[in-house]
Order: structure tokens, then sequence, then C-alpha cells
């Protein structure tokens, strides 16, 4: 393109010193009007005759324009370019058989070619970023080459499952393979957010003489986790009165007494009363029934699921406050069911976290010291040595899961182009780290379930 | 929780239509909470729009008469998670040209999904989406289920080739 921006200019120039030459009792004036026209003149004809050349897919198009603008030059006036023209255009017409690259024979047609299916559903980890981070998601994205991108319920339900890697009474790792970051994210987020508990909510402090503070204290009782199913409970209101239904009371009375050493207040100290509050209202009508903070109907001990489990704190040893001598604290904590998005005390996981698989391909044979050195790198010992007889040692990738994205095996400028670090974007792993209210594979149902109810609620409004 | 009552406010000028649907919340007890002269909601007359119908709680459908494919559907109480989710339900079906969502304020609970359609209306293929979305979740649990109860039975055999990361 360059060589023939040249050739417009040393064109005009030549025709300037041509028609200056014919006509010596010019003024600059006209010839400064003059020149302006001429480039456009050329420039458009060029535009017209020469550049659609460029438009043209093939790969023999830029030496057919050199070889065009070449016998433009030649002809040195633009009327001979017609014929060059033509030239051009039959020297063309025998490279090019076929009306695009998809009618070769060997590109499988309805499915993306390879480098294109790699990158859709790998992450690259470069040295420096990560490429390919999105995710190609709209349906007709690939409609100008006949591949469908939409993707079927039925395809999905193939191709979906979970595999569970851990499971404990409070943690749990599993890979969910074959769904998309945008679910695995909304799921992430209802679990740390979303999935209702119970936890201390309201204090009612008889009397504090210890060293913590009310606010203090009233803050790390709601920060205790409270082994209660708050799926049996329902949502306290502002103006609902707090019954057997909505409330969970639990009161702590301690006291060290004058002469005793100093000791710590423990979670354990904390008894369910499942009859309600204990402290009476005062009143200001002196006949009536003095009542409680808490108006419960019946005893939550007559529920079967309380009788033999009574309701307690998850953890024994939390440490609540100290007491030195002679310092007292009785008070009655009211539980309610709320959301990890109000405040973190309701949040039944201490985390959930996903990560992608990592996949690490070694796209050069390594061997001998370099595969040594490799294996050395790997802080995770994601390599291994194999021998191939003859003393020969190779490289492999052994534990690709183990992966941390160090980055270690591709510093250095010869290491980049042997081992690539990949991240399949459709294979998460993912693990939920309970606080012991609700065990990990519940909360995860119940997660689930929670994005369901949203969903509904859409069409419902929507109806 | 938040029962959702129809309510329709139907003001067309110039083509548009908004159409509001109001939240009515329901709390124990059987007392409404709906603002000051409550009541009549159910048949649509709004004499006015004298009623005190707190603005947060609307679910709205911004679009055009004339043209039902292309619309914004305004959702309180929302954010990236279902949004993001609806916005990845909404791509993967071919009759839609264009989906996106945002978030004008990040302290307002309010997510503004557009959707633009080749030719269906925008409400339905919303509620396709929605519906796929809750296909999708329900089948999750249930591979899930079943994951959790093959590794409980298969949990001894387990144990002792255990650890297969790290």
């Amino acid at each position: 393109m360059v060589h023939t921006g040249f050739n417009i200019i040393i064109k005009a120039l030549f025709l300037f010193r041509a028609f200056a030459r014919q006509n010596p009792d010019l003024n600059p004036s006209s010839v400064v009007g003059f020149s302006p026209f001429l480039g456009a003149l050329l420039a458009t004809i060029h535009y017209c005759l020469v550049a659609p050349k460029f438009r043209r897919e093939s790969n023999d198009s830029i030496d057919q324009i050199q070889e065009a603008t070449m016998s433009e030059e030649e002809s040195s006036s633009n009327s001979g370019s017609d014929e060059s023209m033509s030239e051009d255009e039959r020297r063309e017409a025998p490279k090019n058989d076929f009306s695009s690259i998809w009618d070769l024979p060997d590109v499988p047609k309805g499915q993306l070619p390879p480098h294109l299916t790699r990158q859709k559903t790998r992450v690259f980890c470069k040295a420096d970023a990560p490429t390919h981070t999105d995710n190609v998601q709209y349906s007709g994205a690939y409609a100008s080459i006949g591949v469908d991108n939409s993707l079927q319920i039925d395809f999905f339900r193939k191709n979906f499952r979970v595999e569970v890697i851990k499971l404990d009474k409070d943690v749990m790792e599993f890979d969910m393979i074959g769904i998309d970051a945008a679910i695995a994210n909304a799921f992430r987020r209802i679990l740390i957010s979303e999935v209702p508990t119970m936890a201390i909510e309201k204090v009612l402090i008889a009397n504090n003489t210890s060293l913590v503070q009310d606010e203090v204290l009233a803050h790390r009782l709601g920060l205790i986790p409270i082994s209660a199913d708050p799926r049996l409970f329902e949502y306290l209101s502002a103006n609902d009165t707090p019954n057997e239904k909505n409330t969970i009371v639990f009161k702590l009375h301690v006291h060290c007494k004058r002469g005793e050493p100093r000791r710590s207040v423990y979670s354990e100290e904390l008894q369910w009363l499942p009859n309600g509050s204990g402290f009476a209202k005062e009143s200001e009508r002196s006949d009536a029934k003095s009542s409680t903070y808490t108006s419960f109907n019946c005893s939550q001990d007559s529920v079967p699921e309380f009788s033999n489990n009574p309701i307690r704190p998850t953890d024994d040893k939390i440490i609540l406050a100290k007491l030195g001598p002679g310092q007292e604290i009785e008070l009655e904590a009211h539980a309610v069911k709320g959301m990890g998005k109000a405040h973190a005390k309701w949040s039944p996981v201490g985390t959930a976290w996903y990560r992608m698989l990592p996949e690490v391909v070694l796209e050069e044979n390594v061997v001998g010291e370099d595969a040594e050195e490799l294996k050395r790198k790997c802080p995770v010992n994601v390599f291994d040595i194999e021998d191939m007889g003859n003393g020969k040692k190779r490289a492999t990738v052994a534990r690709p899961r183990a992966c941390t994205l160090c980055r270690e095996c591709i510093r250095g400028e010869k290491w980049e182009k042997r081992v690539s670090l990949l991240r399949v974007k459709d294979h998460f792993i993912f693990t939920i780290e309970s606080t012991g209210q609700l065990p990990p594979e519940v909360l995860f149902t119940e997660a689930v379930k929670i994005l369901e109810d949203k969903c509904q609620r859409v069409i419902d409004e929507l109806s | 929780m938040a029962v959702a009552v129809v309510r329709r406010q139907e003001r067309t000028c110039g083509g548009w239509r908004q159409r509001a649907r109001r939240q009515r919340v329901v709390v124990p007890g059987g007392v409404r909470v709906c603002g000051v002269g409550g009541g009549g909601e159910e048949n649509g007359d709004d004499g006015g729009g004298k009623i005190n119908v707190p603005a947060e709680l609307e679910t709205m459908e911004h679009g055009s008469i004339k043209d039902p494919s292309k619309a914004t559907f305004s959702f309180v109480d929302e954010d990236h998670t279902l949004a993001n989710s609806l916005r990845y339900s909404l791509n993967q079906d071919a009759r839609v040209s264009y989906c996106g969502y945002s978030i004008p304020h990040p302290s307002d609970a309010r997510v503004n999904i557009r959707v633009q359609t080749t030719g269906d209306p925008a409400r339905e293929v919303l509620k396709d989406a929605c519906q796929n979305l809750k296909l999708m979740c329900q089948h999750v649990r249930s591979s899930f289920d079943e994951s959790v109860a093959d590794f409980r039975n298969n949990k001894p055999s387990k144990m002792e080739t255990s650890d297969s990361e790290n």
C-alpha cells in the first residue's frame, strides 16, 4: 500500500512537471489550485481500478496489485489502465476455483476448526496475562461459518456431570463439568450471601460488669454459628412478635466470684431456653399479667427435630469474654433467621470458592537435562520424569490438577514455547467450607433451589 | 417473603406502555402493608395514580406496544447473581439478537435486562430463558445428589486411594 501511495505522489509530480513546462507563464495561485484536484483525480482512479484487488481473499492479491501498479506506471497514462486491469483479472482467475475456504475438502463442516475450539474452551495463561478469558456465548457467533453456538438443554443434560472428590462434615470439594462460569458464580454468590441461617440478633443484657463492652459482647454473640436448621424457622420481620416459629432464645449467666482466678466464658455456657424468654417485661399497668419479650405458644422442645438434639452453638470452645474476680454477665440472646446479604453472621459458609481445572501441555518433547530442570522448577510437582530406556529421560505431566499457576515453568524465554498453561473453561473445582450449621452438600442443594426460586419468581412476575 | 400481585398501570402516550407490577408484602397476622388508602388494587383503577406505592417495589417492562420484540426488564431486589445467569441463558437462545444487563447504581438493588429478539416478543423469550435456567438448575441438583450418594456408597474404597490432588 505504501508502494502505491508513492506511485500517486510520483505520478502527480511528473504530471505537474509536464504541465508546468507546457505553460511557462503560470502564476503560482492557479497551480496551487490545480494540484489538489489532480491528486484527487489520481487517487480516485487508483481507488476504483487498483484497490478492488485488495478486497479479494486470495493470497496472491498483494503481488498482483504490485504488478498492476507497475504496469500502470509503464503505460504512464490513465487511459491504459483498463487494459492492465483485464490482464490482471485473467491472471487471477485460474487460482480462484473455490468460493470460500470452507469448501476445501479437509475442513470439517459444522464444526469449528481445532484452533478456534481451543480458544473457545481454554484460557491461555501466558507469562504476562491470560488470554481468551471470555466465553463466546452469543448463539449466532459462528453463524457465518455455519456452526451453531446455541446450547440446547438436552446437550447440557448429556454433558454435565458432577464428581465429588472430598466430602467431610464441614468441607466439601467437588467438580462440576460442562457448566458455564455464569452459573457457577451464581451458585457461589448464593452460597455466600443468600442461603439463610440462624444467628443471634437481639441481646437483652441484664447485667454486664465485665471488661467487654455491651455492644462488643453482643457483636461476638452474633458471630457464633448456631446449629439449628434454618428451614424449620420463618423470618421475623419488624412488626412480628417473636414466637417459637421465628426465634431461638439463649441465656448466659456467668459469674466469677471474688477469690476465684480469672476465667474465660465459652460458647458452651449459652443455654437454650426452649420455652422462650425468661425476662419479664416491665408493664405500666399493675394488674396486667407480666409478659416476657417473646410469646411462645408451645415449647420448642416438643418439636421432634429438637427434642433429641437440642439447639446449641456448633462449637463449644469459642471464647466470648474473660471475667476477673467479681465480674458477672447476665443476658438473654434471641436468634433469628437471616441472609448473608444483611450481615455476614448469617452466612452459612466460612467461604466457598471455585477454580477452573488446570491443564498443562508440553508443546515440545522435553528431554534430558531440561526434563530434570523442569521437574525441579515446579513447586507442587506437576511434572514427572519418564525413563525411556537407553538412559534417556523425558518429562511428562503427572499432576496437572495441583497446578497453582505460579508460572515458574514458563519463566525464561525458551520455556514459554515448550510449556503452555491452560485452564479448561467449563470444568470447575468447587470447594465449600461450611461453618457447621448445615452440611456442605445440603448447602449446595439449597443454593441451587434458591436460584430456581428466583427464576420462578421472574416467570411469575412476567406472566 | 414477598408475594407478587398484578396491578396493571397502562398509560399509553405515544405508543409506549409501562406495565407496573407491585409487590404486596404479606405479613403474618394478615395485615396488608401497602400504603395509605390501600385496598382496591386488584382491578387496575389507579384514579390518577394517587396510591402511595413505594416506587422501589416495582418490576417493570419498558417497551413499545407496536414492537414487542425489544424491551428492557427492570427487576428489584436482584443483582449479578440472577442477571448474569439469565443473560447466559438468553444468549443460548437462537431467537435472541441482543441481550445484556446493567446495574444502574450499586446501592439500589435493581437490575435492567435488555432483550432484543428476531421477531418473537421479548417477554416470551425471557420467560423461556428463565424456564431453561430452571431446568438446568434442576438437572444440576439431581446430578449432584446422585454424585454425593455414589460417593458415600463408595467411600470405604475411596478412603484407601485418597488425596488425588495436592
